[in-house]
């Protein structure tokens, strides 16, 4: 199977029946989806669209929005989602950058561009007769994805069919997805997480429940109920509401759930901790990985518990290294840690016309992260965070996740974020920065003495201040750089 | 009513709640808003919202907030 376009029209044949795709308004089995994708690929060939043209999709969350993308890449052409909430001057930007023929969304832009309304993608479904039909190759472009840009500037990367299915296959293989299985998606499809879920439930041969986030948790439960859902992909701030809102009627799903997935930022330490008493019995998956090289590692925390910072193994296409500052491979360790290097057939082609920016990522075939990492005795890999995270210290090296979850154990703090500073004595210090929950006075001296208990000395931030928020990306992650903006 | 403005007002207030029309269907209210609508209704009024009164409908205006609460407080 070269795309994932191909591994449903085959399903098609095989499991017409099945059901492929629901999002609450439309439900597809195989054969309707796949009726649908190349239908929509007539029509988008009919408005002169060609092999190696760019379309830019803005994501609306639903079955429409996932077609328009296959049909895209039926034809050859390269599918360029956008965010939902984009803002209209980053969609006019992106067109620009990829020289985009077409733009298709649920609203018209406000910048002259061929334009095609959401509505039409799902009016064109046709009989198929298979001979005719030409599946794009595993070289070919299948997409350009836009990181939200966490580390700098947002980035285009240009994904081949080869690494879509390799990125799939990985998932597949992590989390032992069963043919039968029925996955709920409520993430961003515009992003690599979601969509690479629900890419390999394609080529799997399995269904996909999609929602647009977990926030109204009866439709949530009410859609598991009807499809059967067996799994469930989140990313921690979508967890974080689903057990807020949710509660421990969640756990009602407990039989029912073979596993959860979970990904893009770490996942706080309460909520994976009431997940497993919630789901004592599924597999609770934690992915490591990037859009450049996706789903390379994986950490099954309800079967080997509480390991702090531990990613897990490699996914079957992985293979890491552990590179020094000159890129030398080097045997990591906890004290010695290396920047952790990925190669395998899921890596990006490389960035999208920056070849200055694909020599600072690629060494030879590794795609090196700024991620700091080791292996350690039970052969599972550790980071301590991204190289310009990671604190250090008088010649110690402070991990800020680590300190992060032990102020969090504090009743009364919220959220929490810790960034290296200058110090004059040690080169670098932790300043940790704090939510307090609503309606909590709570002194920094306290918390200073609840982390004095909690972690060794030089580990203990003596800068310590209260804030309203902590940045945050939709996902979850904690935004570092605009903390340690506001301290330059 | 003008007990609840405050109370959404101090949650979301961002939030123009005097606008017509589906507030989450128009992407006025988000869901960190809501969170946050759901924490201030919770400690104002000592009541809990039920997963299965997590509906839009329920979220959509003011008046529907408004007749959410009243219904769980009545319980």
């Amino acid at each position: 199977m070269h795309s994932i376009v191909e591994a449903i029209a085959t399903y098609a044949a095989k499991q017409p029946e099945k059901l492929c795709v629901a999002d609450g308004k439309n439900t597809f089995t195989y054969l309707q989806y796949w009726e649908h994708i190349a239908g929509f690929a007539r029509q988008l060939a009919e408005c002169g669209v060609k092999p190696g043209d760019c379309v830019v999709v803005r994501n609306s969350q639903n079955a429409a929005f996932l077609t328009a993308g296959l049909a895209l890449q039926l034809l050859g052409a390269v599918f360029v989602p956008i965010e939902k909430n984009v803002a209209d001057r980053r969609i006019r930007e992106i067109c620009e950058e990829v020289e985009a023929v077409w733009y298709i969304a649920t609203k018209e832009p406000d910048f002259a561009i061929s334009y095609l309304d959401m509505g039409n993608v799902l009016t064109h479904a046709m009989p198929v007769s298979m001979e005719h039909v030409v599946f794009p190759k595993g070289t070919d472009l299948a997409e350009i994805l836009f990181t939200t840009g966490t580390t700098g500037k947002s980035k285009g990367i240009e994904i081949l069919h080869k690494n879509v299915i390799a990125v799939a296959e990985n998932v597949i293989d992590g989390v032992e997805m069963k043919p039968d299985n029925v996955e709920l998606i409520p993430v961003p499809l515009s992003h690599s997480h979601g969509l690479r879920r629900y890419y390999a439930n394609m080529l799997n041969g399995s269904s996909v429940v999609l929602a647009d986030g977990v926030i109204f948790v009866k439709q949530i439960f009410e859609r598991m109920r009807t499809y059967g859902v067996t799994s469930m992909d989140l990313v921690p701030a979508a967890l974080a509401a689903l057990l807020k809102l949710g509660g421990d009627e969640l756990g009602q799903f407990a039989g029912q759930i073979d596993y959860i997935q979970l990904g893009s930022a770490p996942i706080p330490e309460a909520d994976r901790e009431r997940l497993r008493l919630l789901f004592p019995d599924s597999r609770l998956y934690n992915f490591y990985g990037t859009t450049e090289s996706g789903c390379s590692c994986i950490f099954d925390f309800n079967k080997y518990g509480d390991k702090k910072n531990c990613i897990g193994r490699p996914t079957c296409h992985a293979v890491f290294a552990f590179l020094d500052e000159d890129g030398k491979e080097v045997s990591a360790t906890k004290n010695q840690p290396g920047f952790l290097a990925c190669k395998g057939e899921m890596n990006m082609a490389g960035y999208y016309r920056s070849p200055s920016q694909n020599e600072a990522v690629f060494s030879g075939d590794f795609i090196v992260t700024q991620d700091m990492a080791y292996i350690g005795d039970d052969g599972m890999i550790y980071l301590l965070g991204r190289k310009g995270d990671v604190i250090q210290s008088g010649g110690n090296k402070i991990s800020p996740q680590e300190v992060e979850e032990a102020a969090l154990e504090m009743e009364g703090i919220a959220d929490c974020a810790c960034i290296p500073v200058e110090s004059p004595l040690l080169g670098q210090e932790p300043k940790l920065f704090y939510v307090a929950a609503k309606g909590i006075s709570l002194q920094e001296e306290e918390l200073y003495e609840f982390l004095k208990r909690k972690l060794e000395t030089y580990k203990v931030p003596k800068k310590i201040e209260r804030i309203d928020q902590i940045p945050r990306t939709y996902n979850g992650k904690i935004q570092r750089n605009l903390l340690m903006e506001r301290e330059r | 009513m003008d007990g609840l403005m405050q109370v959404l007002k101090l949650a979301a207030p961002k939030v123009d709640w005097s606008v017509e029309g589906n507030l989450v269907e128009e992407g006025i209210l988000d869901s960190v808003d809501i969170i946050s609508v759901v924490s201030e209704l919770t400690s104002a009024y000592d009541i809990e919202i039920p997963a299965e009164e997590m509906e839009i409908e329920n979220f959509c205006s003011a008046q529907a907030i408004y007749d959410l609460v009243q219904r769980l407080l009545d319980e």
